[in-house]
């Protein structure tokens, strides 16, 4: 299991155990919020390579 | 940071997006829910209006416009030699926010669309509006066929409207910031899914920064 999948399912796990509807949401929105950051990270470190390997900086 | 909602909705009670939106906010601090009374009070009024940094409109439309409410609380209250920018207006530097509830769906909100014009198109007074008193304006929020909507996308409304009300923008990295702040307040408490989403934004950030250091040295 990834980090990220791990988090997701901690965030669903906490939304299952959540008193109110507004916890429950909470929770869910997040699992959201976890896979748009994974996203950006990956997309910044995609950048980076791109640019490190850059032929015309060799 | 103080938001002020200003409610305009004819049938307040019955309406089933309202009453979602207006729990949705009661739980946040410094956010003051606002429907519009049948008489205004010209000073209290401008008191709450004065008194907020963020202001959010929020109306169903109806006949492409939001209800006579509204108009009649802009036209009393936004007196122009208090608002206007270019007279020292008290609303400079100020966010205003649009909250808009459809009928339709949104897709219907385009050239070719069932309405036939954008959403954009259709809010643009208050562009004019902001620009005249230096406020800026936040993209709106809209709510389609809330009642159509399934349990899961009400439940990412309610959080897309706590933030649209409480987050510094709705830019990525504000909105990084907010779920670090909720999540250190959560009952009970998540350590171990913050201490994750904040080892992620350090990472992001630590991209980024190499990222300006790369572009700069590429600029220069």
């Amino acid at each position: 299991m990834s980090e990220l999948e791990w988090a997701i399912a901690s965030a669903q796990a906490a939304a299952d155990a959540a008193p109110s509807y507004e916890d429950r949401a909470f929770y869910v929105a997040l699992q959201d919020f976890l896979r748009e950051q994974a996203h950006r990270v990956e997309l910044a470190a995609g950048e980076l390579d791109g640019r490190t390997w850059d032929h015309e900086a060799w | 940071m103080k938001t002020l909602i200003i409610v305009a909705h004819p049938q307040l009670a019955t309406s089933a997006t309202q009453q979602f939106l207006q729990a949705s906010a009661a739980p946040l601090t410094n956010v003051t829910w606002h429907a519009l009374p049948a008489h205004l009070d010209l000073a209290a009024e401008q008191a709450l209006l004065f008194g907020a940094d963020r202001i959010v409109l929020q109306f169903p439309l109806y006949w492409y416009a939001a209800p006579a409410a509204l108009k009649a609380w802009l036209d009393t209250v936004w007196q122009a030699h208090l608002v206007d920018a270019a007279r020292g207006g008290r609303l400079r530097g100020k966010q205003l926010g649009l909250v808009v509830s459809l009928g339709q769906p949104a897709a219907a909100f385009q050239l070719g669309g069932a309405v036939g014009v954008s959403l954009s198109t259709l809010l643009a007074p208050y562009a004019a509006l902001a620009r005249r008193t230096g406020m800026t304006l936040l993209p709106p929020l809209p709510i389609a066929q809330f009642s159509y909507q399934t349990e899961l996308a009400h439940q990412r409304l309610l959080i897309r409207y706590q933030q649209y009300l409480t987050a510094a923008s709705q830019h990525f990295t504000d909105r990084q910031a907010w779920w670090q702040a909720r999540l250190a307040q959560a009952t009970p408490e998540q350590p171990a899914l913050a201490e994750y989403v904040a080892n992620q934004a350090e990472e992001y950030e630590r991209l980024q920064d190499t990222l300006r250091e790369l572009k700069a040295e590429d600029d220069g």
